[in-house]
C-alpha cells in the first residue's frame, strides 16, 4: 500500500490503515516525545494524544506537504501544549548569542545520557533547545508557540545550553574521578 | 584539547533519533477511537431524525390539503456544561498499584548488592516524577481520552511489575551503567527500596535494551507474557478505575450547579388538520376548513441531565382554532320542533332556535332555506362560518438534544403532551355578527400530542439565553368521534427566554 492509499484509507477512518500508519511512524513520533517530555510516561501519553490529532485531523491534510513533516508538527505541538501557559521568570543573559562548546573528548557520550540531560531540563529550556538546535524553528516561531517573545527565546535558548554543558562536564569529571578511586582501591 | 559546537554534539547524536514506544500505546489509541466512533453514532441517528422532522414540518407547511401560514412556537431548553478532569482518581490508583508491586519486589532486590539499592535511589526520583507528571497529565487531559489514558498508565505499572520479576536477575548487570553516578544518603535506602518498586523494573528495561543487546531477545519473550498478564489483570482492574471515574464524575456533577434552568416563553399557535372531516356533523365534511392562530404561553422548566440532553417540563395555556367555511344558519322555531339540532353540540340557552347548515351538501334535516319562508323564522338566512374554540392547559415532557452547544445553539426537541382540557366553544360569525352555539361534547377532556421541532438558542450569559424553537405537535386523540378523517395538529414557534439556576 502506497502512502497515499494508507492516508485516504486513514481520512476514511478504517482502522486497519490507521494501525500500519501508526506502525510505521511511531517510533519516529516517539523519538520526538521522548525529547520534549520529562518522563517517559508523559511521552507516551504525548504519543497518545499526538496521534489521536493526527487521526482526528487527517482529513485536513491535503497531499500537498510531506506528510511526516506534518505528523511531526503535531507531535511538537501536542508535546508543548502544556509548558504554553506556563511562565518562567527569565533573566535575560548578557550575550545570549556567545557560542557554547564543550571538548572534543566529549564526543562519544551515548544518546541515551544526551537525553537524560535534555530531560532534566526545566519545561521551557528543553522545549527551546529542542526546537532550535534538533528541529530547526526560529525563535520567532518558537516565540509563537510557546508565548514568549524572541528574546525570551532567546535567553532560554542560552541557559538551555550552558546548563547542558555543565551536565555533560561534570558527568565526565565524575567517571575520571570514579576510575581513579577504582584503580587506587585496586593498588592498596 | 580541541573544541566542539555543543549544538553540534547533540545534532549528531539525535539526528535520526527513533525509539520502539510500549505497545500499549497503541491499545489505548484503539480504544480512544473506538469509543470517538461509537460517540459519533449516536449524533448521527439524531441528525437523521432532525432532518425527517424538518421534512416532515416542510411538507405540512405547504401541503396541498391546508391554506396555511406559517406560525410560531416557542421552547425553553437548558444545556450544561459540565467539564471534569479525574485526576484524583488516577493518583489513587497510580499510587496503590505500586505498593502492591514493590513489596514483591523489596524481597527480591534485599539481596542484592549496595549498587543497585543506590540505583533503586535514583530511581525513586523517577517514580516520584512520573507520578508528578500523570498527575498533571491528567488534569490536563480532554474528556474522552483521559480515560484510556489512566488505562494506559495502569498498564505501564502493570507491565513494569511483571517485568521486573524477570529482570530481576538481570539488574545487577545494569547497575555499571550507573557508574560514577551521585549516590546521595544511604540512610533512606529502606524508603528507597519501598518507592523505587515498580519504576525500576521499567527503568531496568530501557537499559538493558541499549546497553545489552543480547538482552533484547529475552526481554522480547518476558514482554509478551506479560502481555498477557496485563491483560487480564488490567481488564479486572480496569472496571475499579472507570467505576472510580464514574462517581467522580456523578460528585462533581452534583456539586456543580446551573443544572436547572427556568423561563417564560410566548407562542403563536397555527392549528389545522390533515383529512377531510368535521368533528362537528358529517354535513360539514365537504367544507373547506381553515386554520386558526392562537397564543400559547407559559413556563417552562428544564434539567439538563447531561452536555447534551435536557428533560424539560412546564405549563402552558393554549388555544387551538379553526373555521368551517361557507355555513348558513338561521333562527328558527323548527329546530326545537324538527329535531334539527346537531347532536355534537350541546346548545347554550340561548342558542337552541338556532340551525345550522353548509351550503355545500343539502339536508333536509338542517335545512335553512325553507326557513325564509317559516313564518315563525326570526332572522333570515345569513351565510357565514363556524369557528371552533378549544383552550388547554398544557403539560410537555420533551427531550432536547444539543446538535451545537456554543454562544449559538441548536437542538432538537421531541416530546409529547398531556392536553387538559378547560375551554370549549363553538360558535358563529356572519360578517360582524359572532352568535355562541355552545359546547361540542365530543372533545376529551384529556388529549395526547406527540411534539417534534428544533431549538435554536443565545447565549446573552452563561445564565440566560434566548429561545427560538419552531415546534410540530401531533394531536392525538382530540375528538371521541369524527366524521371523516380529521387529524389536528399544531405548529407553534415559541419565544422565550431561559435563566439558569
Amino acid at each position: 500500500m502506497s502512502l497515499e492509499e494508507l492516508i485516504h484509507n486513514c481520512k476514511k477512518g478504517d482502522r486497519k490503515a490507521q494501525e500500519l500508519l501508526y506502525r510505521a511512524y511511531a517510533d519516529t513520533l516517539f523519538g520526538i516525545c521522548l525529547k520534549y517530555s520529562y518522563t517517559k510516561a508523559e511521552a507516551e501519553d504525548n504519543l497518545h494524544d499526538s496521534f489521536m490529532t493526527i487521526f482526528e485531523k487527517i482529513g485536513q491534510f491535503k497531499n500537498t506537504g510531506s506528510f511526516e513533516g506534518w505528523m511531526k508538527r503535531i507531535t511538537v505541538n501536542t508535546a508543548l501544549q502544556k509548558y504554553r501557559k506556563e511562565e518562567y521568570l527569565n533573566v535575560v543573559s548578557e550575550n545570549t548569542e556567545a557560542e557554547v562548546t564543550v571538548d572534543n573528548a566529549y564526543s562519544d557520550i551515548d544518546l541515551q545520557t544526551l537525553l537524560g540531560y535534555i530531560r532534566d531540563l526545566p519545561n521551557k529550556y528543553r522545549a527551546t533547545f529542542n526546537l532550535y538546535v534538533l528541529d530547526g524553528y526560529t525563535h520567532k516561531e518558537i516565540g509563537q508557540l510557546l508565548g514568549t517573545t524572541t528574546g525570551t527565546s532567546k535567553s532560554n535558548l542560552a541557559r538551555a545550553r550552558i546548563l547542558l554543558k555543565q551536565k555533560i562536564e561534570t558527568k565526565i569529571s565524575q567517571s575520571v574521578v570514579g576510575i581513579l578511586v577504582i584503580i587506587t582501591t585496586h593498588f592498596l | 584539547m580541541q573544541k566542539k559546537k555543543l549544538d553540534e554534539l547533540f545534532q549528531e547524536k539525535f539526528s535520526d533519533f527513533k525509539e520502539a514506544p510500549n505497545h500499549n500505546v497503541w491499545r489505548a489509541i484503539d480504544a480512544s477511537l473506538d469509543k470517538k466512533k461509537k460517540k459519533r453514532m449516536i449524533p448521527f441517528w439524531w441528525q437523521l431524525g432532525g432532518i425527517a422532522a424538518a421534512l416532515a414540518i416542510t411538507f405540512l407547511l405547504f401541503n396541498p390539503f391546508s391554506d396555511t401560514q406559517t406560525n410560531d412556537e416557542i421552547f425553553v431548553g437548558t444545556q450544561q456544561k459540565v467539564e471534569e478532569t479525574n485526576s484524583e482518581s488516577v493518583d489513587k490508583n497510580l499510587v496503590d498499584t505500586p505498593k502492591v508491586a514493590t513489596e514483591q519486589l523489596v524481597e527480591k532486590t534485599s539481596g542484592k548488592s549496595a549498587k543497585s539499592q543506590e540505583k533503586n535511589q535514583m530511581t525513586t526520583k523517577n517514580q516520584e516524577r512520573v507520578t508528578q507528571s500523570t498527575r498533571k497529565e491528567s488534569s490536563i487531559s480532554k474528556g474522552d481520552w483521559s480515560q484510556n489514558k489512566n488505562a494506559l498508565v495502569e498498564n505501564r505499572t502493570k507491565e513494569s511489575k511483571a517485568n521486573a520479576k524477570d529482570n530481576a536477575s538481570i539488574s545487577t548487570n545494569n547497575s555499571t551503567n550507573g557508574l560514577g553516578e551521585t549516590l546521595p544518603n544511604e540512610a533512606s535506602v529502606e524508603n528507597a527500596q519501598s518507592n523505587a518498586k515498580v519504576v525500576t523494573s521499567t527503568e531496568n528495561t530501557d537499559k538493558n535494551k541499549m546497553g545489552f543487546k543480547g538482552l533484547e531477545s529475552e526481554n522480547a519473550v518476558t514482554a509478551n507474557e506479560t502481555d498477557q498478564e496485563n491483560q487480564e489483570i488490567s481488564e479486572a482492574d480496569k472496571k475499579s478505575i472507570f467505576d472510580a471515574i464514574v462517581n467522580q464524575e456523578e460528585e462533581k456533577q452534583n456539586t456543580t450547579t446551573n443544572r436547572w434552568s427556568a423561563g417564560p416563553s410566548i407562542a403563536p399557535v397555527y392549528f389545522n388538520a390533515i383529512g377531510e372531516g368535521s368533528p362537528v356533523h358529517s354535513i360539514f365534511v365537504p367544507n373547506s376548513k381553515s386554520g386558526n392562530i392562537n397564543l400559547s404561553y407559559g413556563l417552562s422548566v428544564a434539567y439538563a441531565v447531561s452536555k447534551k440532553l435536557t428533560i424539560r417540563s412546564g405549563i402552558h395555556k393554549v388555544d387551538y382554532g379553526y373555521d368551517t367555511d361557507d355555513v348558513t344558519f338561521s333562527s328558527s322555531l323548527n329546530a326545537l320542533s324538527s329535531n334539527g339540532q346537531i347532536a355534537s353540540i350541546n346548545y347554550a340557552s340561548t342558542s337552541k332556535s338556532l340551525i345550522i347548515s353548509s351550503k355545500e351538501v343539502v339536508s333536509d334535516k338542517f335545512n335553512t332555506t325553507n326557513s325564509s319562508l317559516d313564518v315563525s323564522a326570526k332572522s333570515a338566512v345569513r351565510d357565514g362560518f363556524m369557528s371552533q374554540q378549544l383552550g388547554y392547559l398544557e403539560l410537555p415532557l420533551e427531550i432536547n438534544y444539543a446538535l451545537v452547544d456554543k454562544k449559538f445553539g441548536v437542538n432538537l426537541i421531541g416530546g409529547v403532551s398531556s392536553l387538559f382540557l378547560i375551554d370549549n366553544a363553538v360558535s358563529l360569525t356572519a360578517g360582524e355578527l359572532t352568535t355562541e352555539i355552545g359546547e361540542a361534547n365530543n372533545i376529551n377532556d384529556l388529549n395526547f400530542s406527540a411534539n417534534m421541532g428544533i431549538g435554536l438558542n443565545y447565549k446573552f450569559s452563561p445564565k440566560i439565553r434566548f429561545n427560538l424553537e419552531p415546534i410540530f405537535k401531533y394531536q392525538l386523540n382530540t375528538f371521541s368521534e369524527i366524521d371523516g378523517t380529521f387529524r389536528p395538529y399544531s405548529i407553534g414557534v415559541y419565544s422565550g427566554l431561559s435563566f439558569k439556576f
